[in-house]
């Protein structure tokens, strides 16, 4: 099945309507981290470049970074985690969604990988290296 | 990174597979971390029963005569207790230094009379069972050689296994499969006789998650079998497999050191806050007198426990502040899936160890307010 999101090889996704991109973790990512119990909410509105950290989270094994696939400006933070971090494992591509952003440069769009290139990068080995 | 090809595998190892384990690299052993999600194995355990493959904990055997002077001359407890009372016996080994070599469990038979004629007690031989820790397993074994006294016989047992079986409901499941361990007292123990004639195993009423329940040492294949069984009588009651990841949330939560955090050469057992392990009574033992000096001069630094009162998860190795001043670090910590906050362990200098002191831990580049508790964090039935 196709799909529009675009993946980072930090394991973030993003999903584009217009000129906002709604960014999370992918499923692969959120078994790699375990359960996740905590969700930084990311001040707004707050400019990132790509590869920059947008916010933090918190698993019981670890503490993560998560990259803003492209630049732009974080408007929104998914408040729902604030209440249910869990949301993250249970649902990466819906209700566990982090944060979104106003698009800066959709010509960065480009260099994300595709899900059907992501499952194939997954698969390469070199993925172990970018948790 | 290692390959996997040279980790120790567990006998349990295919069962993992099977159940969807996810694996990591454990001191060596290649171990499931998780087969679902650490928080719902935490749970399970903490409200049914969990199922704790400890397989990579090494088993030795020591007899002979003097066998019961030999160890009683390594360790901080009183091996006299399980002659006396039938109880499994926790102590740390030290070096001369008073520092920590390993936690460890033993469980005695007697096999010769415990009392002379004249109602004397005697110095006995006897067999003993020792537990060790699988990080520190081959170093144990070297310990135990080089302090070895004659006639005393050192076994160090290949292919065996072992598990725990935890919880509320643990009890019940072990009485459904398995005749007079569930009985027993905690810290009892039995040894058991399997199908063929070398096929004995061990149940002991033991644990590392605060909850009821039995750990069970044997043969691989004894142990294998049995596991299965377990699981099998036990599912309609919640009982399902749990990772290395609960079993340290679990430990952490009832504040059970873990040896390479809390316990180590460098520390010794009265700065682990553990006086309790050394009885001194017993006469002496490797370390003795570095710990009488020890505890008369007082120690300097000691492990307190703190929990958040706001969100984050402190780590190991998170710096501890009081009043701004550096001087703890983290030696564990985890999110507390009981208590729902951050929890951890530090070594401090012993003045800031007192119940209600707030203190600050570095959590993400960001120093956060900690309240100095006392363990454990999470009691059982709370």
């Amino acid at each position: 099945m196709s799909t529009s999101r675009r993946y980072a090889k930090s394991h973030e996704w993003i999903r584009v309507e217009g000129n906002i991109g709604t960014v999370g973790i992918s499923d692969h990512a959120q078994k790699e981290v375990t359960d996740v119990v905590y969700v930084e909410m990311p001040k707004t509105p707050k400019a990132v470049k790509a590869g920059e950290e947008g916010t933090t989270m918190e698993s019981v094994k670890a503490a993560f970074s998560i990259y803003a696939p492209v630049s732009g400006t974080i408007t929104k933070a998914n408040t729902a985690l604030e209440g249910d971090p869990g949301l993250i494992n249970k649902s990466p591509y819906d209700q566990g969604w982090i944060f979104a952003l106003e698009i800066t440069d959709p010509a960065e769009l480009n260099s994300l990988m595709t899900e059907e290139q992501y499952l194939a990068f997954l698969k390469s080995g070199e993925a172990a290296a970018h948790h | 990174m290692s390959a996997a090809t040279d980790l120790h595998r567990s006998p349990l190892h295919d069962l993992h597979v099977l159940a969807g384990g996810k694996f990591i690299d454990f001191y060596g052993w290649q171990l499931p971390v998780q087969y679902t999600s650490i928080i719902d194995e935490h749970q399970t355990t903490r409200q049914a029963a969990g199922l704790f493959d400890i397989s990579h904990m090494g088993q030795v055997i020591i007899e002979g005569p003097g066998a019961f002077e030999f160890i009683q001359k390594l360790i901080t407890g009183d091996l006299q207790r399980t002659f006396d009372k039938g109880l499994g016996v926790y102590g740390h080994m030290c070096l001369p230094t008073g520092g920590i070599i390993d936690d460890i469990f033993v469980y005695g038979l007697k096999d010769t009379p415990a009392t002379n004629q004249a109602g004397v007690r005697q110095p006995c031989g006897g067999r003993f069972f020792m537990v060790v820790n699988g990080a520190t397993h081959e170093k144990d074994v070297a310990w135990l050689r080089k302090n070895v006294s004659s006639g005393v016989s050192i076994f160090d047992l290949e292919h065996r296994a072992a598990f725990a079986i935890q919880g509320p409901k643990a009890l019940e499941i072990i009485r459904s499969t398995i005749a007079g361990i569930a009985e027993l007292p905690r810290f009892a123990f039995q040894q058991i006789q399997g199908g063929a004639p070398n096929d004995t195993f061990w149940g002991c009423r033991t644990g590392y998650t605060g909850e009821e329940g039995a750990e069970f040492f044997g043969p691989a294949q004894t142990i294998v079998a049995l596991w299965k069984q377990l699981l099998e009588n036990g599912s309609a009651l919640g009982l399902k497999p749990c990772g290395l990841g609960a079993r340290d949330t679990l430990r952490l939560e009832v504040g059970y050191p873990l040896y390479g955090h809390e316990l180590s050469e460098n520390r010794t057992p009265l700065e682990a806050n553990m006086e309790w392990v050394i009885k001194w009574a017993k006469g002496d033992f490797i370390g003795r007198a570095a710990l009488e000096k020890q505890k008369k001069e007082g120690v300097k630094e000691m492990l307190l426990a703190y929990e958040l009162t706001e969100r984050g998860v402190p780590r190991q190795g998170a710096k501890v502040f009081n009043e701004g001043r550096p001087g703890g670090e983290t030696v564990s910590g985890t999110f507390s899936p009981s208590l729902q906050k951050g929890i951890g362990l530090a070594y401090a200098p012993v003045s800031w160890n007192n119940a209600g002191t707030i203190l600050e831990v570095e959590v993400h580049n960001k120093r956060v307010p900690v309240r100095v508790v006392k363990l454990p964090f999470y009691k059982r039935g709370s």
